[in-house]
């Protein structure tokens, strides 16, 4: 058996490359990666952007299928191979596994050019190749190696040249590129259908990496499964190589083979969805969600003191979260208000050791005490809850994204997890106010990158205003005592002006708007953490004291864009650090323009770029106090202000700390800022 | 000699009865004769355990056709159509149904494959593209595969359809020395091929076998019944068309030569041959 299936590779691989159309493929194919290569300068966007490889690889392997039948039926040899005993199915096995074998040949070379050429470019050797690797396999290799097979069953089943166009057919059904041709009334069935790349229309995620999850894996053998069994039973049928009763075992036994993978495909988990082809692209699911009436209880003065948290992040996030509270009002409660992501189903709550009962609301949790809870006194809540992530914010096998001021912890911070903001999505912030211990025992995808110290394996602990988990196709970088984590698709991470710029800036505002303590953080991240409807500047970093989170939306950032990235900075170390809450956006977003703005002209950043900058206080919709005040903003910055006005950056970073000031004090009306620029203009 | 024996087989596609009741026995060089459609293919096919009949029996010695995997062991089929992947050599090829026929030592292979295309007069061209063979070598490689293994039992469909002549005559050649010690069934519709290589002939006609026995059998009962005649050019012949066999062209008149239950003036009884024979058998088979 095993001398006939070599041999059978061996003639098969003989025809197939005296085949020149073979080599012409091929030739193409790797000319036109090459050209890919070329156009894109980055080795993490190149797979996604590779759907038109993919579907013209799906063709010509449906092709290939069909030919490796059709060498032997042109020939009509079918009955002489059955006619010698034990050539036919070996000869059939063969072709099977020939497919298998020019599939993974072909996604080999690919990848070696891919290779070839960023390192070539200058990009490190890295895991990122590795998983680049990973994905040549599924949506290269193993679409190709179902493609081939499509060709191989069509070609099995039918001698009739209508193959041809049963294999067209095919090709627009299961290529990355489908949606196309399904239009968006069959959206769904395009995604179900499609085995290449599931977001062909959106960029590369560099936190969450390639999509090579399990899932798709699943997807993949599903289908080979599903092929094989149609083979098998034709070959039975049609050719009685079996007895009935292997027939029946056979059938059964693929029956529940394909019932053991679909169950796992039909279960709730996140993937990353992103784009026109996804019927739940996940920019719109918190947009639709949190564009609904959202519960806001009323916030009381408790504030957690510990955390112990026993997490494991697999194709759903499983939670088991001890904490303290303290009840820091004046009267005592007898209810407990925390925020929670509504994705993770509370399914059990315990106060003081005793099971509470608790209602669960969109991402508020309300648990009711049996005693009252006197102030000052401590609370041990202890929660256990599964479920899934935000699309924004990811946890699964493939990449974990949990910032401290997400509510993926159950939060004393009653705020929803997202509001909306003129239709923008904005993240609201969960961090808490003090330091807070934590203790995390985690079970998931590794290395694990956080903001406090691992002690054991799997095990960290550490005193922190937050808790950050990063996990996914990143490396860490660690300098100076910084760890500096970044993705792994950067040729150059710029770690160095990325202090060098952030710790400028810092020292700056700091003295600029009298800040307080503020200093590079320990832990940086930069990493993408928005998806593409997220449009404001305050969305793109976040600092505490030990973490900075920074987008890596720009691999120019620290040159061409330092304006933007000033931008994101400001919100970053001012008001969002400080947990100032404000009813009007604008109000904090004219704040940030200002002063970045302001800081920008002396330290002459991007000088020549603000007209947008300086637009923008007559773009936003405003009246009374907060048009006077927007507009004498903008006359003052661009200068077209009386001559006695005095006009300087001085003067006006004077007025950002008073206004910041002002802010701290809890007062965040457009009446007291009217008031408060007056008598800064009018003091001059 | 171990004999095939085929015993009351009957085989059906929807309405048609391709084999009605077929039984033989068949030994050494055996040719199943027939014109197209009368269900020689379908016995081959039967034989060649492709197909399975509806009822009836096909055994050697002990050795059941309901054991298709066994008897294959002993098979070599050549079928009607025989042709191969155009872009591998005479060795590839030969080399591939070696390794398929089970003969897995290397050296063991290439002894087999050199003797055997040293039979078939193909040593030649060994390393010979198949697209660049012609039809004789063809089918001559198409025997060659067939003998790999050694089989005992060969089976032969058309073998010499499209080939020329001189070609037809070297592959009859070729068949009749190929006989030693093995059963070769050959089925054709052109007489002559069998005339030159087998010993046994069964005449099968709408799935039925009209009869069998060895040529000498055959053309004996067509004895008393061959006539020929002479005729001039320009004169209709003198007997009906249906009973011709042959006309051949002789200077200034054709011989005609044809089969007649009685002596017709003018005409002198010759010795039938196989296609006398053969055409007497389906004369008869017609008027039943």
């Amino acid at each position: 058996m095993k001398n006939r299936i070599i041999n059978t590779l061996n003639i098969l691989w003989l025809q197939l490359l005296r085949q020149p159309l073979f080599l012409v493929l091929l030739l193409g194919g790797m000319i036109y990666e090459g050209l890919g290569l070329h156009q894109i300068v980055n080795p993490g966007e190149f797979m996604p952007r590779s759907s038109f490889l993919v579907q013209g690889g799906i063709l010509a392997f449906l092709f290939i299928g069909i030919w490796i039948v059709r060498i032997d039926t042109a020939h009509r040899l079918d009955d002489l191979y059955l006619s010698i005993h034990h050539a036919f199915v070996p000869r059939l096995f063969a072709k099977w596994i020939f497919g298998a074998f020019i599939s993974f040949f072909v996604g080999i070379i690919l990848h070696i050019e891919y290779a070839i050429v960023y390192l070539a470019e200058g990009f490190s050797f890295n895991h990122l190749f590795f998983s680049a690797f990973l994905y040549v396999m599924l949506y290269f290799s193993f679409t190709f190696y179902i493609s081939y097979l499509l060709g191989f069953m069509l070609a099995f089943l039918t001698k009739d040249r209508v193959v041809y166009l049963y294999s067209i057919i095919i090709w627009g059904l299961i290529g990355p590129a489908n949606f196309i041709f399904l239009g968006r009334t069959l959206q769904r069935a395009a995604e179900i259908l499609n085995l290449g790349e599931p977001n062909p229309t959106i960029g590369y995620d560099g936190l969450y990496g390639f999509a090579i999850d399990s899932v798709y894996w699943q997807k993949h053998l599903l289908w080979l499964v599903i092929l094989l069994g149609i083979f098998l039973i034709s070959l039975s049928l049609k050719y009685r190589v079996f007895t009935r009763r292997k027939t029946k075992v056979l059938v059964i036994s693929l029956s529940v083979i394909v019932l053991v993978l679909t169950i796992p495909l039909n279960l709730d988990r996140q993937v990353y969805s992103a784009g026109d082809a996804r019927t739940k692209p996940r920019e719109m699911v918190e947009q639709n969600y949190y564009s609904k009436k959202q519960v806001v209880p009323k916030q009381y003065n408790i504030r957690a003191t510990s955390y112990s948290i026993d997490l494991r992040v697999k194709r759903l996030i499983t939670a088991q979260v001890k904490m303290t509270l303290k009840n820091q009002e004046q009267q005592s409660l007898r209810h407990v208000d925390l925020s929670l992501y509504h994705g993770f189903k509370v399914s059990k709550a315990r106060v003081n050791s005793q099971s509470a009962s608790f209602l669960q609301k969109k991402d508020h949790l309300h648990l009711t005490l049996k005693n009252k809870w006197i102030p000052g006194r401590n609370l041990k809540v202890e929660l256990n809850y599964q479920g899934l992530s935000s699309p924004l914010f990811y946890a699964n096998g493939q990449s974990v994204y949990l910032p401290y001021y997400f509510n993926w912890l159950p939060s004393t911070q009653l705020s929803p997890s997202f509001t909306l903001d003129n239709g923008n999505l904005t993240r609201m912030n969960h961090q808490n106010m003090q330091k807070v211990s934590y203790v995390l025992h985690y079970r998931g995808r590794t290395p694990l990158y956080t903001n406090i110290p691992e002690r054991t394996h799997n095990l960290w602990s550490g005193n922190a205003r937050g808790l950050t988990l990063v996990s996914g196709e990143v490396q860490k970088e660690s300098r100076n005592g910084e760890s500096y984590v970044h993705t792994t698709n950067l040729k150059n991470p710029q770690s160095n002006d990325l202090h060098q710029q952030t710790e400028k800036f810092i020292e700056t505002a700091k003295q600029d708007l009298d800040l307080g303590h503020r200093a590079v953080p320990k832990t940086i991240f930069r990493i993408p953490i928005l998806s593409i409807s997220d449009l404001s500047s305050e969305e793109f970093a976040w600092y505490t004291d030990d973490t900075l989170i920074v987008s890596d939306a720009s691999e120019y950032l620290f040159k061409e864009g330092l304006d933007s990235y000033v931008n994101w900075l400001v919100p970053a170390i001012t008001w969002k650090y400080d947990g100032i809450q404000v009813k009007d956006p604008d109000y904090v977003r004219a704040f940030d323009m200002t002063y970045a703005h302001l800081y920008n002209q002396s330290a002459r950043i991007g000088i020549g770029n603000d007209s947008e900058v300086l637009d923008w206080y007559q773009s936003v919709k405003s009246t009374g106090e907060k048009q006077e005040v927007l507009e004498q903003l903008s006359h003052w910055m661009k200068g077209q202000v009386a001559k006695n006005i005095d006009t300087s950056v001085a003067k006006k970073i004077d007025f950002c700390r008073s206004w910041y000031r002002l802010m701290k004090s809890g007062d965040t009306s457009w009446d007291s800022l009217n008031q408060l620029l007056k008598k800064e203009m009018g003091r001059s | 000699m171990a004999a095939l024996k085929i015993d009351n087989i009957v085989k059906t596609f929807g309405k048609k009865r391709a084999l009605d009741h077929v039984s033989l026995e068949i030994t050494g060089t055996f040719g199943l004769l027939g014109p197209n459609g009368a269900g020689k293919t379908t016995l081959m096919r039967l034989i060649a355990t492709l197909d399975t009949p509806d009822s009836g029996e096909i055994k050697l010695n002990s050795l059941s056709w309901t054991q298709p995997h066994q008897v294959r062991k002993l098979l070599g089929y050549l079928p009607q159509h025989f042709s191969i992947y155009k872009s591998l050599n005479v060795y590839e090829v030969m080399n591939h149904f070696a390794v398929l026929k089970g003969i897995s030592e290397k050296d063991e292979r290439k002894r087999e494959i050199d003797r055997i295309l040293e039979a078939v007069n193909l040593q030649d061209q060994k390393i010979k593209k198949i697209r660049a063979l012609s039809g004789g070598m063809l089918r001559r490689l198409g025997i060659a595969q067939a003998i790999l293994g050694d089989p005992k039992l060969v089976i032969v469909d058309e073998p010499t359809a499209g080939l020329d002549v001189q070609e037809r005559v070297r592959f009859c050649k070729l068949l009749r020395r190929l006989a030693e010690n093995r059963i070769i069934i050959i089925s054709t519709h052109i007489v002559e091929d069998l005339e030159a290589t087998c010993d046994h002939i069964a005449i099968i006609n709408e799935g039925k076998v009209i009869t069998s026995g060895t040529r000498r059998e055959l053309t004996k009962h067509a004895d008393g019944h061959i006539w020929e005649m002479d005729s001039p050019m320009d004169a209709d012949p003198p007997i009906p068309e249906q009973v011709i066999i042959s006309t051949v062209q002789q200077e200034d008149h054709y011989r005609i030569r044809f089969y007649h239950d009685m002596e017709l003036p003018g005409a002198g009884q010759v010795e039938p041959n196989l296609e006398d024979a053969y055409l007497y058998y389906m004369k008869e088979a017609d008027h039943v």
